[in-house]
């Protein structure tokens, strides 16, 4: 992956073909079942009998019957539903797409899947992590497992644009090459504790859902749904279903629930997609909006719809799937993306149902009718809006693109880091070395003086930040991020106004529910039950919140996404950024931000004898961007990516390398978990890659020394590696052993059983 | 004083501070009682509560005071917190929902 | 030409002068300027308002520097603010919107050049700040009321019913577009060259027809700003009263550290001496006249805005009332006048229903706000009540 080679031998692959699909919905157990329904105009909005509604007054959704609930439990007994539902329509999707044609670890799933279990935290850690608990990377493991997938398989979290946003990161993965196929799915269910939150927001419709329509209000659903995506150039799949042709993302740095009321955000996530997709708006022939129901959603996004698609091109029909699967949550994304596929290879444009009378600023033509109409077309648009603002387009056509040209590679640098942990803002350094006496290498036992202040991060090290992260509205995670990033962009140098506000996004790392805000969401619902629940607590729960607050703190509106794979989350973030910034050149910089907080139960893993692991809380954020122009002195450049399963670290690294000598490396940096399972992969890795001896100067781990905390150690590895590459490492470590003052080529190194293993090339500048 | 007007001020001062702390408690509101005013704009402007916070303050007051604020009721109640006062005072005069 | 000019070319009014500025004092009635602010749309022309762009690359350092007020905003948002000096008088009732690195200040209570006087003798010797008076060359023109928005929609934009509170956008270039108003209604500033205003408000004109729309004077938005209890600097504002008297505090912050911050801590260490509270009588309040509590000998506070209800009956004003009365929703205070005892109860503002907040613009359109079911407009209690 090296810049100097250009257009390289493996050349960049455009529009992925989707090759398998699979759904299981109220609408249908299979592809099959589901295209009947929707051809037919099936709704499947009914009043919900699940569960009692009277203190609601909502009473309406999209749940499946008593039937096909027990059909699903029978076939995966004891497995929570949504995570059945998933698996059900990943092995529909597997077998359409014949994936036993690739090897399982050239396989990758990634998953978009948003908070669905509440239980308490202090169940959880009793329970152990049998249970999915509160970490949703867990859940994806599992669906992994059932589909015999062994290559990277990562949670993609961003509330109700989930699946969509997942849709995005699999296109980077095949565009790199770290997979064959990759299975994208979203599953949503509809726990009363999410039913109770949407109607605290005053969000439910007391009718069945009538988008663009009257009355207001949506109806929560559920779902689940895959699509599998691979290389045109593969191996031949036994049928092609379509293209994702292009996608687009974006940020409205507006509020924690409502959309930008202008819709600017939606407007910039289509056109990027449009612009990726090599599509001009007037080829496109319907668009699938998110579509709730919402009069706040349903105006700003046809506002920002109308923006994306230009004046010219207001009469494409647009309408709303929502209208007869409800609003599937993390499913949204993929079953709207399924729907849109359907309809244009049936010949049809979906329906938007439940139409009384027209509401003012709706799209010309939303197609309200019983059941689909006849329309002939090639390409088309579904869009999702989500919670914090983040907003995904994907382009989806029938034909393959002509060849375009693959891009030249961009030159990526670290521009800025920025971290807060309990020993204080940007005390990485000194937290590390001083637990090492002044050395870098050792057993590194964490003291008074590493440890800081204890395991919490202070209020005091955040208040000289930025006043606003007193802000009300913030509970911890959020303000930790905001101080994180707010660090990394000053240290970047990189001054954000109108000019540069659409350029700079964010992809975010995260491992478990907020602590706090669950703990609150909680407390709420036992105070006041359900009815009661307090709507804020509610908003703060979803994973993207924080990254929501940093962009409106930081007011950004570039790509974004949020990679909830929990242990070395951090790492896949960066390599995840690096992946935006270098498919899309108007993007000038990304950042990527690992947050965790203290609080969450996690189960206690067995340790390396002779390390006590401390947990801490706090966030680590880099920012990239393109070189040109950036301080020369001094930074690092990512000279490669690798990302594989979880058993194939060694993949990872060469991949990284690129092929570099293992022998011109002269460390490894990592932030391990420290239990035995990673370790020995992570050995074993190294051993393969540099043989027993390792690297030159070692290998740094700053676990035992800093504390560990999921998502960030592997963002504190890797910032630690740009500060040493930096000259920032003191005098006095600099002189000390190894013979290596700086380390002018660095791999960072992330392992996961979980999820995936990363590697990322830093060369000094 | 006489004794009459002293316990009606007494008693609406009772509201408006039990209010403050309520608002205070509820919406982790970083002010003192006495720097938040009690005509000040709750919503789009003055305080800058929005509209996720209308819900916990309903709940809040329900909870502080048994007062249930009906949705018709709330645009006009909900504008300061003098005016949610006034509710609260009217629907203890009478032992009902306001 | 100013926009004042042209206004006064097509008929003659009345005029009034404000901080050495002339701006139209009423159009026609004032019953039904007011009527139309609270009832469909009003025009009016906002020549008394100053407008300073501050620019520079210290300009949002300097201003944060001078503000009392956390200024935390992203562009194209807008905070209402006042400037105090170091002897803790208000120079200004400001808007400051962020556009991109600059701000523009919009401001009442000071002339423009004052204003850029005073700001001119702030900016350190270090900082980058330039400073432009916009008056010269830029006229404000102000939409009120429930529809306002539907005929600006007609004007500009549909979108325009996205446009947030306390936001602005640049429908063009020279042009810019304010959702900020100090009646409780639906308002939209315009921020325009000269000509380009002129032309605009005999567009307004033409196209307010189907609106009912009408022209509305000084007085009349001065006295809706008294019935939605906005901070009015001229009559409130006149006296040296601390935030916390005037119930500005929100407009304020103690935690900032600010040009004059020692002076604002001073002003709210100081044992409150009265508070303003909204009044409400059957008989004429006027400026200045004493208010009494039932029982009591001596005056227990003074008006300070006043005016005859136009919305209800009886008057209304404010009052700055000891601190042991100062207390809304009670009746037993009355006023004065030698031979005549007029009863007087404290009231909670704003003393209307605003309409707008029953005007969905998703929703509804000014030709069906006959099916639109409005609360009273009033919402001072009509009947004593008797405290047990």
């Amino acid at each position: 992956m090296s810049p100097e080679a250009g257009i390289t031998s493996a050349a960049r692959v455009r529009a992925p073909a989707i090759t398998g699909r699979g759904i299981f919905c109220p609408l249908g157990n299979n592809i099959r079942e589901f295209t009947q329904s929707l051809m037919t105009g099936r709704d499947a909005v009914g009043l919900i009998r699940r569960f009692c509604t009277a203190e609601f007054g909502d009473r309406y959704g999209a749940l499946m019957g008593e039937a096909q609930m027990d059909a699903l439990d029978k076939r995966y007994p004891g497995l929570e539903r949504r995570i059945a539902m998933a698996v059900a329509s990943g092995e529909e999707a597997r077998a359409d797409a014949a994936l036993d044609r690739y090897d399982a670890h050239r396989i990758a799933l990634v998953f978009g899947i948003c908070v669905g279990n509440f239980r308490d935290d202090a169940h959880d850690g009793a329970r152990g992590e049998a249970q999915h608990g509160n970490r949703l990377q867990d859940s994806v493991h599992e669906i992994a497992r059932r589909l015999s997938i062994e290559g990277p398989a990562l949670a993609v979290s961003t509330a109700c644009s989930s699946s969509a946003h997942a849709l995005g990161l699999a296109q980077c993965i095949l565009e790199n090459g770290f997979a064959d196929a990759v299975m994208v799915g979203g599953t949503g269910d509809m726990p009363v504790e999410m039913f109770a939150g949407f109607h605290a927001l005053g969000a439910m419709g007391t009718a069945p859902c009538a988008p663009y329509s009257m009355p207001a209000g949506l109806n929560l659903g559920e779902g689940a749904g895959c699509l599998v995506l691979e290389r045109p150039d593969g191996q031949s799949p036994p049928h092609v279903h379509g293209f994702l042709l292009g996608y687009g993302s974006s940020l409205d740095a507006y509020n924690a629930t409502a959309p930008d009321p202008r819709g600017m955000g939606v407007a910039l996530a289509i056109k990027r997609a449009l612009r990726d997709a090599g599509i001009a708006a007037r080829d496109i022939g319907y668009v699938n909006s998110h579509g709730t129901g919402t009069v706040e959603n349903d105006k700003s996004e046809w506002l920002g719809i109308r923006k994306g698609l230009g004046d010219d091109n207001v009469s494409i029909p647009v309408s709303s799937s929502k209208s007869f699967i409800g609003h599937t949550g993390a499913a949204a994304g993929i079953l709207e993306a399924i729907i849109t596929l359907v309809a244009m290879e049936e010949g049809v444009v979906p329906p938007t149902l439940h139409y009384t009378r027209p509401r003012r600023l709706a799209p010309p033509d939303p197609v309200f009718s019983p059941a689909p109409r006849p329309a002939s077309y090639r390409n088309a648009i579904s869009c999702n809006s989500a919670f914090g603002g983040a907003n995904a387009a994907i382009v989806l056509g029938t034909n393959a693109p002509r060849n375009g040209v693959a891009a030249r590679r961009r030159e990526l640098c670290v521009l800025g880091t920025g971290t807060i942990t309990p020993a204080g803002p940007d005390r990485l350094i000194e937290t590390w070395t001083s637990a090492n006496g002044n050395c870098l290498a050792g057993t590194g036992r964490p003291n008074a003086q590493s440890a800081g202040r204890g395991l919490r991060v202070s209020e005091n090290d955040l208040s000289g930040i930025k006043n606003a992260v007193y802000d009300r509205s913030l509970d911890p995670v959020a303000k930790f991020s905001i101080a994180a990033s707010v660090l990394a962009l000053r240290d970047s140098g990189i001054g954000v106004d109108e000019r540069t506000s659409t350029g700079i996004g964010i992809v975010g790392a995260v491992s478990r529910v907020p602590a706090s805000s669950i703990r609150e969401f909680g407390d709420s619902i036992k105070q006041r039950g359900l009815a009661g629940v307090s709507s804020r607590a509610f908003s703060r729960i979803v994973m993207n919140a924080a990254l929501g607050s940093v962009a409106r703190h930081l007011c950004v509106h570039g790509p974004c996404s949020n990679i909830a794979s929990g242990d070395g989350a951090g790492l896949t973030a960066v390599a995840s950024a690096a992946m935006m910034l270098d498919r899309d050149r108007d993007t000038s910089a990304m950042l990527a931000l690992a947050m965790d907080e203290l609080g969450g139960a996690s189960a206690h893993k067995q340790g390396t004898p002779g390390h006590t692991r401390i947990e801490i809380e706090g966030a680590g954020c880099v920012v990239i961007g393109a070189a040109a122009g950036a301080n020369p002195a001094g930074t690092s450049r990512i000279g490669g990516i690798g990302l594989a399963g979880p058993g194939c670290a060694a993949e990872a690294v060469r991949a990284a390398l690129d092929g570099l000598a293992p022998a011109q490396i002269d460390a490894v940096f990592c932030g391990l978990d420290g239990t035995n399972e990673t370790r020995a992969i992570f050995d074993e890795a190294v051993a393969g890659v540099w043989g027993r001896a390792g690297p030159a100067a070692g290998v740094f781990d700053c676990t035992p020394a800093v504390g560990y905390a999921e998502a960030s150690s592997s963002m504190f590895a890797f910032i630690l590696a740009c500060l040493a590459q930096a000259g920032r490492l003191p005098e006095s470590v600099q002189a000390c052993g190894h013979g290596v003052a700086m380390f002018p080529n660095i791999v960072v190194l992330s392992v996961s059983p979980g999820s995936a293993t990363c590697a990322i090339l830093l060369n000094r500048r | 004083m006489k004794e009459e007007i002293r316990k009606a001020i007494e008693r609406r001062e009772a509201v408006v501070n039990r209010l403050k702390s309520t608002f205070i408690d509820n919406l982790h509101l970083t002010l003192e009682p006495n720097e938040i005013d009690p005509d000040a704009a709750l919503f789009g402007t003055g305080l800058e509560l929005d509209s996720i916070d209308a819900v916990d303050i309903a709940i809040a007051i329900q909870t502080a005071f048994g007062v249930k604020l009906r949705s018709i009721a709330s645009k006009a109640s909900l504008r300061t917190l003098n005016t949610i006062a006034d509710l609260i005072l009217e629907a203890q005069r009478h032992h009902g929902s306001a | 030409m100013a926009l004042l000019d042209h206004v006064l070319k097509r008929q003659h009014i009345d005029t009034i002068c404000i901080d050495g500025i002339r701006t139209p004092a009423a159009f026609g009635s004032i019953e039904q300027e007011v009527a139309a602010i609270r009832g469909s749309v009003a025009l009016s022309a906002m020549t008394h308002v100053c407008m300073t762009a501050v620019e520079g690359r210290d300009a949002l350092t300097f201003v944060d520097r001078i503000c009392p007020r956390f200024l935390h905003m992203n562009p194209n948002r807008m905070k209402q603010t006042v400037f105090i000096d170091e002897e803790g008088r208000y120079v200004a009732d400001a808007y400051v919107c962020r556009s991109g690195d600059s701000y523009l200040l919009l401001c009442r209570g000071v002339s423009g050049d004052a204003f850029v006087q005073w700001l001119s003798a702030l900016i350190a010797e270090s900082e980058d700040v330039s400073l432009r008076s916009l008056n010269e060359t830029y006229s404000l023109i102000a939409l009120n009321g429930p529809f306002s928005w539907e005929l600006m929609a007609d004007i500009y934009d549909p979108e325009i019913i996205g446009l947030p509170y306390l936001s602005f956008y640049r429908p063009s270039e020279e042009v810019l577009v304010f959702r900020a108003g100090e009646t409780g209604e639906y308002g939209y500033l315009v921020a325009a060259p000269h000509s380009e205003a002129a032309a605009r408000w005999e567009q307004m004109l033409a196209e307010g027809e189907r609106y009912d729309l009408v022209c509305a004077g000084h007085r009349a938005v001065e006295y809706c700003m008294l019935e939605n209890n906005f901070f009015n600097i001229h009559k409130e504002g006149a006296f040296e009263a601390t935030p916390a008297e005037l119930q500005i505090q929100w407009r304020v912050s103690y935690r900032k550290s600010f040009l004059f911050a020692d002076r604002l801590k001073a002003m709210r260490a100081k044992p409150p001496k009265a508070r303003i509270t909204a009044v409400h009588s059957a008989q004429p309040l006027y400026e200045s006249q004493h208010l009494f509590c039932d029982g009591e000998e001596g005056p227990i506070g003074t008006v300070v805005n006043a005016h005859r209800f136009l919305s209800g009956p009886g008057h209304i004003g404010l009052a700055m009332i000891d601190p042991p009365y100062a207390v809304s929703g009670c009746d037993f205070y009355h006023t004065n006048d030698g031979s005549c005892e007029g009863a007087v109860s404290t009231v909670s503002p704003p003393f209307v229903n605003n309409r707008s907040l029953y005007v969905d613009p998703q929703v509804h359109s000014f030709c069906d706000r006959d099916g639109i079911v409005f609360p009273p407009l009033c919402t001072v209690p009509m009947e004593a009540r008797k405290e047990a």
